[in-house]
């Protein structure tokens, strides 16, 4: 079973992702969810995750922190990050993919654009 | 930033059809009879011939509203609000968590899912009017239930669904620097 963990300060958007991971035939994943880019680091402390998936503005910990914190951690630095936001424009997605975000998809998202964006997590796992 | 009226109108209806269509599977359309007053069901000037506006079963009193805004903070400044009436704020919410009980959904579901709305609407509506290479940074939303409506500046845009339920976008760009 894969987990992903949805974080979001949003509880709308996190159910709006799920849906749309669930739509596009994620099948076997259990989802985790965080309020916040602090809540989150605590919680895959506890729990390992295969993949991140964060909005960008949020209060306490935003989405640009929880992936520079992510990508420059020696245990985590592997786990992949996508980014999904209501300000995405090409600007911020060269930023969010400098600092090794694998994806970064504009709010609202849709099963085919997630679908797109966890492509490369599926061709690896088949690989 | 120079906002022309015809393009913001576009790009606005661009972001709110958009995202009414992808996340709550809604059609809008500009509506036929725009302004404040067409999201009462009767005007109030009616309500108060005819009703006792503090009576708790009067239309008055029922018509309550969510109004929802957000702030563009960077790189210039602008404020956006959406108001809908209770019941297509109730509807709303519905379709968007695809809600099957009889009883409504709980209010903190009700603001979470109009504020989720405006954020995803005034970032899409950034997105268009804004340079490729430039970023931009919003408020987080805020949301506030409101009995009596009044709105003292900023553009008002009215859109309706399918169902004629009609709601408003205001927008008021650069708030601060006309003060």
């Amino acid at each position: 079973m894969k987990r992903i963990i949805i974080v979001d300060d949003s509880s709308t958007a996190r159910m709006f992702i799920k849906r749309c991971f669930e739509i596009s035939g994620c099948q076997d994943v259990e989802f985790l969810e965080a309020g916040n880019g602090l809540q989150a680091l605590e919680q895959i402390k506890k729990v390992p995750v295969d993949l991140i998936v964060s909005d960008l503005h949020m209060p306490e910990m935003d989405g640009t922190a929880l992936l520079k914190r992510i990508k420059s951690s020696p245990r985590f630095h592997e786990i992949p990050v996508i980014i999904i936001s209501s300000a995405a424009n090409p600007k911020k997605v060269e930023e969010l993919k400098a600092l090794l975000a694998l994806d970064v998809l504009s709010k609202p998202v849709s099963p085919a654009s997630v679908s797109q964006a966890i492509k490369p997590l599926l061709q690896k796992s088949e690989g | 930033m120079h906002v022309d009226a015809q393009k913001l109108q576009q790009a606005l209806f661009s972001a709110v059809s958009e995202t009414f269509e992808a996340m709550i599977f809604t059609p809008i359309a500009p509506a036929e009879e725009p302004g404040i007053s067409s999201l009462f069901p009767e005007t109030p000037e009616s309500m108060a011939e005819n009703q006792d506006p503090d009576s708790p079963e009067s239309e008055f009193h029922k018509a309550k509203f969510y109004q929802t805004e957000i702030r563009l903070i960077s790189p210039e400044k602008a404020f956006f609000s959406m108001i809908f009436p209770g019941d297509l704020a109730i509807r709303i919410t519905k379709n968007l968590y695809g809600w099957m009980e009889e009883n409504d959904p709980p209010e903190r579901i009700i603001q979470d899912s109009l504020s989720e709305i405006i954020n995803t609407i005034a970032g899409k509506l950034i997105m268009i009017l804004l340079d490729d290479q430039s970023t931009f940074t919003l408020s987080l939303p805020n949301l506030k239930r409101v009995k009596n409506l009044s709105v003292e500046r900023g553009d008002i845009y009215t859109y309706q669904t399918v169902d004629n339920d009609r709601f408003v976008f205001i927008t008021d760009w650069n708030p601060l620097s006309e003060k």
